[in-house]
């Protein structure tokens, strides 16, 4: 009986992931998707309808409700405490017309929390509460070069699985990587995540020199790299802005 | 059905589970100590539930020790239900209720950089305004739906926006004008709808109303539009069933007027 709960929410959470990847489903469907008897997905099904996470309509569809919606910006705020400054972000967006990437520093990997898109191209390969595993992406990078995370184990589990041909995926790789991140006070992600796609980031510290939260421009190869020392000192700019903002008490 | 029975019993934990994110999204980060108290529940099964809710995601530890804060992954959730909103088709059966009702040519309105685009249209019966067709735009400072969006932008965006219009080579404002738009932002923030009254199109009147997503910015505006003459007898209010229209579909794109949901 201890690990009924446990089972039961990992079904639940099962349950809310296929409805978030495919949408809007009956029963019947859920019950296929999951593998679960239909007796076990329409129980499933009610309670989460129930309890407000998840909206039924005439036809029987299920779906999730827009509670989650809160849920998620509480989350943010609660997650990112006084990181998340749109102000600075969108002064860098305009600054630079590009898209623009905040990320937080998570066990093994860089949580996106916010996404400004760029003027000419919507890069989507990372939305809020997306991530990137720390040996891809400017901001996987400046977590990997500058995070509270174990980076020796990390190293030790490499090669990692490569995104494109120019992802960094050997220790010897990364080691270097990681140095001339800290060298330079920034990284650059050249086409290591997708072809066509450059971006730079930089980390954003506190007072104690302990890393924040990571933050990208990212876009068309030629756009990004062409204005490489432009960027990063707008980069610069907005990291000490978001820096400098003390975090709000409890949130 | 042994399966069954203990199925049935489980259950109850996911109503449990929902109340533990709605005390975290309600109060922020929490000690155990302080959950416990929130859920009125023995601090034991505070620790199994987040032990439970910390495997898949929902909950993580905070900065501070002992702290529990809802899961970054429940930012991926709501990441993927935003982007099934779809502001036309929540908004269509409103605009057909409104038509319905009125008789008049309903319209929804969304910003594309400084000018106000319709996207759905619902033609009325008798005499059709032309002033905003489907696909049609307008600038922000002219007309009920554009200025039912420009009232409710942000403060940098309408200084922005006005500072442009009132430098404008071809068209500049004069000071009077400035004047009038500024007092009439104030008046569409405050009565929470937009009317335009024969100043776009001679005998035309047109309402319109803003309409909010889940983090409170506006995302779009909806509204009627027709014969001045016809509207002014009619036995409805024009701004009420604009504004509640509008309130219904800025709650169905996840809008609050406060506290949790439900």
């Amino acid at each position: 009986m201890i690990d009924q709960g446990n089972k039961v929410l990992r079904r639940a959470d099962e349950c809310v992931t296929v409805l978030s990847e495919h949408g809007p489903l009956t029963a019947p469907d859920l019950a296929s998707h999951l593998g679960i008897p239909r007796p076990s997905a329409y129980r499933l099904a009610s309670a989460l309808v129930h309890s407000g996470l998840a909206d039924q309509d005439d036809a029987g569809m299920i779906s999730l409700s827009t509670k989650w919606l809160w849920l998620g910006d509480r989350a943010l705020a609660s997650a990112a405490g006084g990181v998340e400054t749109d102000d600075a972000l969108l002064q860098l967006r305009d600054a630079t017309g590009l898209t623009v990437f905040l990320a937080l520093p998570r066990a093994a990997s860089a949580v996106c929390i916010r996404t400004l898109h760029g003027d000419s191209f919507q890069i989507l390969v990372l939305k809020p509460g997306g991530e990137l595993s720390l040996h891809l992406g400017a901001v996987g990078r400046v977590v990997l070069a500058y995070g509270p995370q174990d980076t020796e184990a990390f190293l030790q589990a490499a090669p990692h699985p490569p995104a494109t041909p120019h992802s960094l995926v050997a220790r010897e790789e990364l080691e270097a990587d990681v140095l001339r991140s800290r060298e330079q006070g920034y990284t650059v992600s050249d086409e290591d995540v997708t072809i066509g796609v450059a971006a730079i980031g930089v980390p954003i510290l506190d007072a104690e020199g302990a890393l924040i939260a990571a933050v990208s421009v990212a876009g068309r190869r030629e756009d990004v790299l062409s204005r490489r020392d432009e960027i990063v000192r707008e980069l610069h700019t907005c990291a000490h802005r978001i820096a400098e903002r003390p975090a709000s008490a409890g949130a | 059905m042994p399966s069954d029975s203990s199925d049935a019993q489980g259950m109850s934990i996911v109503s449990k589970a929902d109340r533990f994110l709605t005390a975290l999204a309600e109060h922020g980060p929490q000690s155990v100590a302080a959950l416990a108290r929130l859920l009125d529940e023995p601090v034991s099964s505070i620790y199994r539930l987040i032990g439970n809710l910390e495997r898949i995601g929902w909950v993580e530890k905070g900065d501070e020790r002992g702290v529990i804060r809802l899961g970054l992954r429940i930012v991926g959730i709501a990441q993927s239900v935003e982007d099934t909103l779809d502001i036309r088709r929540l908004a269509l059966p409103e605009l057909m209720q409104l038509r319905g009702r009125t008789g008049e040519s309903a319209l929804l309105c969304v910003r594309r950089e400084s000018r106000a685009v319709c996207i759905e249209r619902v033609a009325g019966g008798e005499v059709q305004s032309s002033e905003l067709p489907l696909g049609g735009s307008m600038v922000l400072h002219r007309g009920a739906a554009p200025l039912a969006i420009l009232a409710f932008e942000g403060e940098g965006f309408r200084r922005q926006y006005l500072d442009r219009v009132i430098a404008d080579a071809v068209n500049p404002l004069t000071e009077y004008d400035q004047r009038r738009l500024a007092s009439t932002i104030a008046t569409v923030r405050e009565s929470g709808f937009a009317v335009s009254d024969g100043d776009v199109t001679p005998g035309g009147l047109s309402v319109a109303a803003p309409i909010f997503d889940h983090r409170g910015i506006v995302v779009g505006s909806l509204g009627i539009s027709g014969l001045s003459a016809l509207i002014r007898a009619a036995d409805y209010e024009p701004s009420d069933l604009v504004t509640d229209a509008a309130h219904r579909v800025s709650e169905s794109l996840g809008y609050r007027t406060g506290g949790a949901p439900r």
